[in-house]
C-alpha cells in the first residue's frame, strides 16, 4: 500500500521532470539530426543522393542545376549525406518547427564545369 | 531455406492432397505453426509454410497453378487462420475449410473489389508524375 | 440464456487501443462467449514496396513498419539480406546492434507498463514509468541522432558508431533505469488493485500457448522456455542470459515476465558495454541478394519472422514479415471467452498490441 508512496513523495516536493519549453530550450545532442542542408555550390548534381534516398524526397536536375527537397516526404536518415561524393549535403542539428503551407525548396546552383570543355577552352 | 546464422530449415517438398495430412503429422510431433508464405509465378503460386519445434524449422512447399483450391490448415492450427485470409485478400487464393472465413474482408474495406495488380501496388504516385514528366519532356526534345 | 446474446463492437477507436483494431464480441450478460476480429483499418502495403525500392533502401521500410521495435525491425531485415548474400557483420556492428536493440527492448517494456496501468486507471503508475522511458529515449537520440526510429542499421552492419565515453553513459542509465525500476517494483507486483485485475484473468495453458503459436512473453508467461534470441543471432551469441519464463499464464503472470525482461536487458546492456571490441562497424556490400531465407528475432514484444527472397536483381522478389501482435492474436481470441467484458481492455493489453505492426 505504501509502494507508490515515496516516488509520490519525491515528485510532489521535488523538482518537476518537465521543462518550461518555449522559454527553456534543451541543448541537442551531438548527434542530433535536424534537417537536411546544401552548400549549393558545391554541388555538381550528379543525382546520387537521389538514386539513393528511401523515401523519394530528392529531385535533382543536371540540365537546369536544380536540387529539389521536398522536406515533408524526409525521413532524415541521412542515405544522401553519406552518398554525396563532394560532402555539400550536411544534416544540421535545428528540428523543423511546424508550418501553414508545405513548400519544396528548390535550390539552382550554377552548372559545373565539364573538365573536358574546360580542356578544349584553356 | 536458409534460418538464422549457420542452420538451414528442414525442407519438405508436398502436394495439395498430402498438405493436410503432411501437416497433421507435425502437430502430433508437437510442432508448432509459424507462418505461411506465397511467392507468385505467372501461372501458379509456390506456399511454404513454417513449422517450429524448440529452435528449428521445417518448410513444407508446395505448388499450386492459379485458381485451384487448397486445403486449410487451420482446422488443426487455429492461428492459421488469419494469414490464409491474409492470402485470400492478396494473392486471391481459394481456400478449403477455414475455420473462419472473412471472404476477401479481412483487410479491404467493404467498397473495395479486389486487391489492384501487384504491378500498380507500391507505386509511388508522385514518383510516378516525376518520371511521366521526364518522359514526356524527353519526348518533346528528342 | 442461450437467445440472449448481444454482440458489442470492441473499438476500432477505444481509449486502451493506440491503434485501430475491431472485435466484435458476442455477450451473455457480461460474460464474453465469442470474439472476432476485425482488421484492416491501417493496412499500408509496405511489403509491397520490395517492387519500388531496392534492397537498401528497404531497411528504412522495414523500420517503419512499427515505431516501437523500429530497431529490431530493420536489424531482422538486414540480418535476412545478411544471410542471403552471406555476409560477415563486423563483431563490433553484432554488439552495437544488441545495445541499441536492448534499448529499445527496455522502453517498449516501460512504455507497455504506462499504457498498462493507465487501461485500470493507475495514473501516477503511467506518468512515473514515461518518465523513466523519457531517459532511455534521450539516450537513445544521443547515441543515434533520432528518439525512437533510429535508423542506424545498415546491410553490412551498423552506420554510427557509439564513443566510448556514451558507452559509459549507457552502463550508467541502466544502473539508474534499474534503480528507478526498483523503487516501483513493489507496487507493481505486489498492488492489491493490480492483483486483483490480472490474476487468473486470460489464462492460456502452456500447451495451447505453444499450440496456437503465442510469441514473446505470452509465450513465456504460460511456462514455455522459448526465445528467439538464444538461436544466438547477432551479438546475442557472445553474451549470456537466460529467458524469463513464468508458468501461471494469466494476466498478472504476462505483467511479470514484460517487468522481470526489463533487468535482463538491462544487464545484457551492460555485458555487451564490458565486452565490445574495437573495429569496424560495417563492410562494404558488393552484388545483389539472391536466394531464400527466414530468419527469427526476438523483438520486445515477441518473435518476429522474416522470409526474403531475392533474385538477383536489386529488387526483391518478395519480402513477408510476420509480427508478434499476428501471431498473438488467435491466443488473445481463445483467451477471451469466459472473461468479463470489463476485463477485455486488461486482456488486450497484456498481449501488448501493435496493429500497424500486424498489418504492415
Amino acid at each position: 500500500m505504501f509502494g507508490m508512496l515515496s516516488p509520490i513523495l519525491k515528485n510532489g516536493f521535488g523538482k518537476p521532470a518537465t521543462r518550461l519549453y518555449p522559454f527553456e530550450k534543451r541543448e541537442a545532442f551531438d548527434k542530433a539530426r535536424g534537417q537536411l542542408e546544401i552548400d549549393i555550390d558545391k554541388c555538381i548534381f550528379c543525382g546520387m543522393c537521389q538514386r539513393k534516398c528511401p523515401s523519394t524526397c530528392l529531385n535533382v536536375e543536371k540540365a537546369a542545376s536544380k536540387w529539389e527537397l521536398d522536406p515533408y516526404n524526409c525521413v532524415i536518415c541521412g542515405v544522401c549525406v553519406e552518398a554525396c561524393p563532394t560532402k555539400c549535403l550536411s544534416l544540421n542539428k535545428v528540428y523543423r518547427t511546424p508550418v501553414y503551407v508545405k513548400e519544396n525548396q528548390i535550390k539552382i546552383g550554377k552548372p559545373p564545369v565539364k573538365k573536358t570543355a574546360a580542356k578544349e577552352n584553356a | 531455406m536458409l534460418h538464422n546464422q549457420t542452420k538451414e530449415t528442414n525442407e519438405v517438398q508436398t502436394t495439395a492432397d498430402k498438405l493436410f495430412a503432411e501437416t497433421q503429422k507435425l502437430a502430433d510431433n508437437g510442432y508448432r505453426f509459424i507462418i505461411a508464405d506465397v511467392f507468385e509465378a505467372e501461372d501458379n503460386f509456390e506456399l511454404i509454410y513454417q513449422f517450429g519445434k524448440d529452435y528449428d524449422a521445417t518448410t513444407l512447399r508446395l505448388t499450386v497453378p492459379k485458381g485451384a483450391e487448397i486445403p486449410s490448415i487451420s482446422p488443426i492450427f487455429f492461428n492459421a487462420l488469419l494469414i490464409e485470409n491474409e492470402n485470400q485478400d492478396l494473392y486471391g487464393l481459394k481456400y478449403k475449410g477455414l475455420v473462419v472465413d472473412f471472404g476477401g474482408r479481412l483487410y479491404m474495406s467493404q467498397d473495395e473489389v479486389e486487391a489492384p495488380p501487384q504491378s500498380m501496388a507500391g507505386m509511388n504516385v508522385s514518383l510516378v508524375k516525376k518520371w511521366n514528366k521526364k518522359a514526356d519532356t524527353a519526348k518533346k526534345e528528342g | 440464456m442461450g437467445d440472449r446474446r448481444t454482440v458489442i463492437p470492441f473499438g476500432p477507436q477505444h481509449p486502451v487501443l493506440p491503434e485501430p483494431i475491431q472485435l466484435k464480441l458476442v455477450l451473455e450478460d457480461e460474460k464474453v462467449v465469442e470474439a472476432l476480429p476485425q482488421i484492416g483499418y491501417i493496412h499500408r502495403g509496405l511489403e509491397r514496396l520490395v517492387k519500388v525500392r531496392d534492397f537498401n533502401q528497404m531497411v528504412f521500410v522495414a523500420e517503419r513498419i512499427c515505431g516501437i521495435c523500429s530497431f529490431q525491425h530493420a536489424m531482422s531485415y538486414c540480418l535476412s539480406i545478411e544471410r542471403l548474400m552471406n555476409i560477415e557483420v563486423p563483431e563490433r556492428a553484432d554488439y552495437l546492434r544488441v545495445i541499441w536493440s536492448e534499448l529499445h527492448r527496455v522502453h517498449s517494456h516501460l512504455l507497455w507498463l504506462g499504457l498498462m496501468a493507465d487501461a485500470f486507471g493507475f495514473e501516477a503508475m503511467f506518468m512515473e514509468t514515461w518518465k523513466i522511458r523519457e531517459a532511455v529515449v534521450d539516450m537513445m537520440e544521443a547515441t543515434a541522432g533520432s528518439r525512437v526510429i533510429i535508423s542506424t542499421c545498415q546491410v553490412g552492419g551498423v552506420r554510427r558508431d557509439i564513443a566510448p565515453e556514451l558507452l559509459q553513459q549507457i552502463v550508467k542509465l541502466a544502473d539508474d533505469v534499474q534503480r528507478r525500476v526498483k523503487a516501483i517494483e513493489h507496487s507493481v507486483l505486489n498492488d492489491y488493485t493490480i492483483k486483483k485485475r490480472t490474476v487468473d484473468k486470460g489464462v492460456i495453458s502452456k500447451e495451447q500457448a505453444w499450440k496456437l503459436g503465442a510469441a514473446g512473453p505470452v509465450l513465456r508467461a504460460s511456462g514455455v522456455k522459448w526465445d528467439a534470441r538464444m538461436i544466438g543471432y547477432a551479438g546475442y551469441k557472445y553474451l549470456n542470459f537466460e529467458p524469463v519464463v513464468e508458468t501461471a499464464g494469466d494476466c498478472y503472470a504476462r505483467t511479470k515476465v514484460r517487468f522481470r525482461e526489463m533487468f535482463v536487458a538491462l544487464d545484457l546492456l551492460r555485458q555487451a558495454v564490458a565486452k565490445i571490441p574495437a573495429g569496424e562497424i560495417n563492410v562494404k556490400v558488393k552484388g545483389n541478394p539472391e536466394g531464400e531465407a527466414f530468419i527469427q528475432v526476438e523483438q520486445p514484444r515477441g518473435e518476429v519472422t522474416y522470409t526474403v527472397k531475392g533474385n538477383g536483381t536489386k529488387n526483391l522478389e518478395k519480402m513477408h514479415v510476420r509480427t508478434p501482435t499476428f501471431a498473438n492474436i488467435p491466443a488473445f481470441l481463445t483467451m477471451l471467452p469466459g472473461c468479463e467484458l470489463a476485463d477485455v481492455p486488461v486482456l488486450a493489453l497484456t498481449i501488448d498490441p501493435c496493429i500497424s505492426c500486424t498489418e504492415r
